[in-house]
């Protein structure tokens, strides 16, 4: 690599054309952006999205692969050359697919293409649980108690460790996520079972087997931190979002900002996240997970991409992230005067689902009539119209209904409205589940744990039973 | 007939020469039964790479779409992968077209090319044929499982 390719990589260099690595709403949100600011967007399609759309022209323009992820929006390769064979001068790879995978950052920087993100080596430190830990111990974000280091090989020396944490503890697996590779122990009768157990499933799942060892919170809530950073050292942390409502570790329901956080304690820990980022050197969009309890922050992870739930705090920060990532991609230095942290009114966000209401179970199939709620303080972001073919092959998301306004109390007021006029005919979606959440008088009064919606679909089924 | 990328030219962005780059590609273009790679360097020198050695050619149709759309009747080519089509060998343009309309193509006859950058995917006929119908144009733009030809058995 020269020295001047080397030198643009590192403080980002201006292009005109970006491939939109990614489908679903999230392509269409990147798409418009790119024309926002006259960059020319490229997108491309698997053969079920190119088939599925409702008209041709809103198939996605290059069709690069078959319908399995693996060999359309997961390959590489493909992407790459659709990126070659499209003058493509950038890739954005959205979320989910490949935009945490350090190699591909790697593989696009290298093949003289600007990647809109982070640096390879940010993703792989954050990427891995341990080391991100590390890294954020060093820069005094605040962590789940334990140690930040792998559990020893000798399945006896785990008691001791979880001791000193004090039960109950959680077994996680250094390469996991999402929910999986984990395990709580609430006894030191059951510690060392639980770690063999966890450790071989790590090494079936993830290919690696190392372990870690936290504190396990009873009643957490999920608050994460948005950060934005340019590519001169500059970052900032421009919001907070609760993402508390959660089923199987997946969010349904997001608000910005999280209800009941003092301002200054906000301000101390955003400004550690933005400090955290100078240090490994982020560039572009990220967000810091955490668990929040009795008024105390931990960390649980590092996101190295743009969030689904991004709109909340674009309506409440009064930013537009992805034109901040691709400025920051293109070398730009942040204005960090622009943002305080503070949060003008308040936003939701409910991810709509091709899935049945009770059972959760994906419904792919063809959309006969849709429509969306609009007016004032209301945003929905989807790729979806009547007509079109929602796939097996994916995610089951299809849109995002997003409300903003000047009180929590309003906005809640303005979803319940919202939903009540939203129509989708011809598939089954979890419409019906967000007008429960909407109704319920412990959602409505705000602060719900991670366990909330569960235990709420627990009980309605023990009384449907 | 052994199936042949070619390295035709290199680009001001990405000349797809490093080793790391060139080794997700082959590894991908290899699994899809390519056999052969070259790629030209900026200073003029080939590197050749035999991916599978004594691989039969692929069947494009092999590669073909998993879901079910409407297709034109007959035998359909259809691309590989995305790229632009050529109906000739870039590197011979004074010859005629490979598979006009009408044309008799032998089994593991190439009918045309799809070019990605420095890269040259050939498309094969598998069986004797008779082109009836050409789907792509010279220098479109192709996506993956776009028809570029129909064919018609050999009378």
């Amino acid at each position: 690599m020269d020295a001047s390719f080397k030198a643009a990589r590192e403080v980002g260099r201006p292009f005109n054309s970006v491939l939109i690595a990614n489908r679903g709403e999230i392509a269409v949100r990147i798409e418009r952006a790119c024309k926002e600011l006259g960059l020319r967007p490229i997108l491309v399609a698997s053969e079920a999205d190119k088939a599925g759309a409702a008209t041709p022209s809103e198939g996605g323009s290059l069709s690069i692969g078959p319908s399995a992820p693996a060999r359309s929006y997961l390959n590489q390769a493909a992407i790459l050359l659709a990126a070659r064979v499209t003058g493509a001068e950038a890739i954005h790879p959205g979320y989910g697919f490949l935009s945490e995978n350090a190699d591909f950052a790697e593989a696009v920087e290298r093949a003289g293409l600007v990647f809109v993100g982070p640096p390879a080596s940010s993703i792989r430190t954050m990427g891995d649980k341990i080391a991100a830990k590390r890294a954020m111990m060093a820069a005094g974000v605040p962590c789940v108690p334990g140690p930040g280091e792998p559990l020893p090989e000798d399945v006896d020396a785990v008691p001791a460790i979880a001791e000193a944490i004090g039960y109950p503890v959680i077994v996680k697996a250094a390469g996991g996520g999402g929910g999986r590779g984990m395990r709580v122990v609430r006894d030191s009768a059951d510690i060392t079972d639980a770690v063999a157990i966890t450790r071989e499933e790590a090494r079936r799942a993830f290919g690696r087997p190392e372990l870690y060892l936290e504190k396990f919170l009873e009643h957490p809530r999920h608050v994460e931190f948005q950060i934005l950073c340019d590519n001169h050292g500059n970052a900032v942390w421009v919001g907070h979002r609760d993402c508390s409502v959660q089923r199987r570790h997946q969010k349904v329901v997001e608000e910005a900002p999280a209800p009941g956080i003092a301002p200054e304690l906000a301000q101390r820990i955003g400004e550690r996240c933005a400090e955290a980022c100078r240090q490994i050197g982020y560039r572009g969009v990220g967000t810091f997970e955490f668990l929040y309890e009795r008024g105390e922050f931990y960390f649980i992870e590092m996101n190295t991409r743009l969030q689904v739930e991004h709109p909340v705090t674009e309506a409440t920060a009064g930013v537009d992230l992805v034109h901040e990532q691709l400025r920051a991609a293109q070398g730009e230095v942040l204005d960090t005067t622009r943002f305080c942290g503070e949060a003008r009114g308040h936003a939701f966000e409910c991810r709509i689902n091709a899935e049945d209401p009770v059972t959760f179970i994906a419904a792919p199939g063809r959309i006969s009539y849709v429509r969306f709620p609009s007016g004032p303080g209301i945003r929905v972001d989807t790729h979806v119209s009547a007509g079109y073919q929602v796939s097996p092959y994916y995610d089951s998301l299809i849109a995002k209904l997003i409300v903003h306004a000047p009180t929590r109390d309003e906005a809640i007021r303005r979803m319940q409205v919202a939903l009540s006029e939203a129509r989708i005919e011809g598939i089954s979606t979890n419409l019906p589940l967000h007008e429960r959440i909407f109704a319920d008088p412990d959602f409505v009064r705000g602060c719900v744990d991670i366990h909330h919606l569960e235990k709420r679909l627990r009980e309605e089924a023990g009384v449907q039973a | 007939m052994s199936r042949r990328d070619r390295a035709t030219s290199a680009s001001a962005i990405g000349d797809f020469s490093d080793p790391a780059l060139i080794s997700t590609l082959t590894a991908w273009l290899g699994a899809s039964g390519a056999s052969e790679l070259e790629i030209s360097t900026k200073d003029g020198r080939a590197l050749k790479i035999v991916l599978n050695p004594g691989a039969s050619p692929v069947d494009v149709r092999e590669a073909a779409p998993d879901v079910t759309a409407p297709r034109p009747e007959g035998r359909v080519l259809k691309a590989p992968l995305a790229g632009v089509f050529r109906d000739r060998h870039p590197g011979a343009p004074n010859v005629s077209s490979l598979a006009g309309e009408g044309t008799s193509l032998e089994p593991g006859a190439v009918a045309g090319f799809v070019e990605i950058g420095p890269i040259l995917l050939p498309v094969i006929a598998r069986e004797a044929a008779v082109v009836a119908k050409v789907h792509a144009r010279a220098g479109e733009l192709i996506g993956y499982g776009d028809p570029i030809l129909t064919m018609e058995h050999a009378q």
